[in-house]
């Protein structure tokens, strides 16, 4: 009997199997990634490196330092690093000059008034996502610093934190990506706890976060309207704050997505980019979509999709934020598939 | 002395508790007339169980390969029916044989198969064997290429591009500073978020030496 029916013995290479299979995966993905519900968090994993963190999270915002820090992007070709000056003073805020070659040229002033910093809900992720142990200690720019490593499933490192064993700040930093490559690291080359006071006089630009924060019933009002605002990215990276400015056709949404390592912003606003060009940017074409596609301090990709125009930018890793994008809209493309994916993607957000 | 009625058959089956099984047994030992039911529907259970799984007979494909040919298939009346004389799908009665009487004429059909089947209804009947699994294949390929092309068609239509609007230039740089002031407060700043002005950069002359030039320690 099994030798007249062959499908018995190969389910999938039937063709009702297998179309049934190719349309509920069409749904599964219309489903997903229209998907504005968040799935019930991982718990927490209990390691012991978080307290240490938690630690480092509060001293970077309590301790008063000036100090020459680092940067390097190891993904760049050829790997790329910058020299920033530092000076934090908690009741000023934290002005960031150009190291060395640019010294003298004026800053970039943060603060002082700290936001309601999403710390618990950003080491509440961490603590869920990553297995976060203390690995060693180890001596920074002089300093005794514990090594905190956070590993993602199956034992690759997704980022190692060197926290001052004594001030309990964050002297050096180490990202990794899917493949535990490093993408990028910071590191303090010298530190002074006893730092001057920043001068805020004429700093080049003041950072001032948005000032509408969100709520969630404003959030499903704006989804109400049309706005597609997900709750989640994919990979862990959940949505930890929501902020807007302007208004009426000229509102901006900004949210703000972590899985406790990296942040990834997301700007949504309606318009269309109508194939023009984008500064900084470089356009990308695929199947008839379109999508701009660069940036130097971190990936970012702008795009339209629905009469809407999305920007991403990331302090996270390319490979990282290449495959979260894929969570938001389509984008608007002439092509058979670009117009079967944005059909998906409606069908789903319908649903 | 009254006797054991459908707990006989319970019995047979196995379904009495012990306390009813002990005194349907006493009373097995005393009365021959119940002992012999006993036998009897044990024998029939017996037989029943030897059967086997039921399997679709060779006729009943016959039948509905027949469906598919044209002028062949059960559809056609028989020239002697009318209303119910065809025989009932799955009955094991073979194509072409004739019923001795009509169920519409109030004549009971016999239960004595009629082994006589004409050669080329069984010639038929082979070849409808032997067509099953393909005719079955295709229908499913056609039902599956079907679900697909409707999933497909239906997503394309609700893709299709909405009106054109008003054409926007987001300003990145603004974006910049509220993702760096956004990230500055998250709880452990990325390296990426200052937006400098124009630093200048320095290539690492190690590119494999990890984390080179700009190692602190």
């Amino acid at each position: 009997m099994s030798a007249e029916r062959p499908w018995r013995t190969s389910p999938l290479r039937h063709p009702l199997v297998s179309g049934a299979l190719l349309c509920a995966l069409l749904c599964l993905v219309s489903l997903t990634a229209a998907s504005d519900v968040p799935g019930r968090p991982p718990a927490p994993r209990g390691g012991d490196g978080v307290d240490v963190l938690r630690r480092a999270a509060h001293a970077g915002q309590d301790v008063p330092y000036e100090g020459m820090q680092s940067v390097t992007w190891w993904q760049s070709t050829p790997p790329r690093t910058e020299l920033v000056e530092v000076v934090h003073q908690p009741e000023t805020g934290t002005l960031f000059s150009p190291g060395r070659e640019g010294a003298g040229a004026p800053g970039f002033l943060m603060g002082p008034a700290p936001l309601d910093a999403p710390h618990d809900d950003l080491f509440a992720l961490l603590d869920a996502n990553f297995q976060v142990r203390r690995v060693a200690t180890e001596v920074v720019g002089g300093r005794a610093a514990v090594l905190v490593q956070a590993t993602r499933d199956g034992s690759a490192p997704a980022a190692r934190f060197w926290v001052d064993a004594d001030t309990g700040l964050l002297l050096r930093r180490e990202v990794y990506d899917l493949d535990g490559e490093l993408a990028y690291s910071s590191a303090f080359l010298s530190i002074d706890l006893a730092p001057r006071s920043p001068d805020v006089a004429e700093p080049a630009r003041r950072g001032q976060p948005w000032g509408n924060q969100l709520d969630s019933a404003e959030l499903s009002r704006l989804r109400e309207d049309g706005w597609r605002l997900p709750e989640g990215l994919g990979a862990g990276f959940a949505l930890v704050e929501a902020r807007s400015t302007g208004s009426g056709q000229d509102r901006v949404v900004h949210l703000s997505y972590s899985e406790g390592i990296c942040l990834v912003s997301v700007f949504v606003q309606r318009g269309s980019l109508n194939g023009g060009e984008v500064a900084g940017l470089e356009p990308v074409e695929k199947d008839g979509a379109i999508v701009y596609a660069g940036g130097e301090a971190g990936p970012q990709r702008m795009w339209q999709a629905d009469g809407f125009v999305y920007t991403v930018m990331a302090d996270a890793p390319e490979q990282i934020t290449g495959s979260l994008t894929h969570a938001l809209p389509s984008p608007d493309g002439s092509g058979f598939w670009s117009r079967v994916e944005r059909g998906a993607d409606r069908l789903g957000s319908w649903w | 002395m009254s006797h054991l009625g459908e707990r006989l058959s319970a019995l047979v089956d196995g379904e009495l508790g012990n306390a009813d099984r002990e005194r349907v047994l006493g009373h097995l030992a005393r009365c021959q007339n119940c002992r012999f039911e006993a036998d009897m529907l044990r024998a029939v259970k017996r037989r029943l169980r030897d059967l086997g799984p039921a399997e679709p007979s060779a006729d009943f494909l016959g039948r509905l390969s027949a469906m598919t040919a044209p002028g062949t298939g059960p559809i056609d009346p028989p020239a002697s029916g009318g209303f119910g004389s065809s025989p009932p799908l799955g009955s094991s009665r073979p194509v072409g044989s004739q019923w001795p009487g009509s169920f519409g004429r109030g004549a009971r059909p016999s239960l004595a198969v009629d082994t006589t089947v004409p050669a080329e209804v069984d010639t038929a009947r082979q070849r409808s064997v032997r067509a099953w699994p393909r005719w079955n294949r295709t229908r499913f390929a056609v039902a599956g290429a079907s679900f697909v092309a409707v999933a497909l068609s239906t997503a394309f239509m609700a893709g299709e591009e909405g009106a054109s609007a008003p054409a926007v230039s987001p300003p990145l740089s603004d974006f910049a500073v509220e993702h760096a002031v956004v990230s500055k407060n998250a709880s452990l700043p990325g390296p990426m978020t200052v937006p400098v002005p124009a630093p200048p950069a320095i290539p690492t002359d190690d590119a494999s030496g990890r984390p080179g030039a700009a190692d602190p320690r």
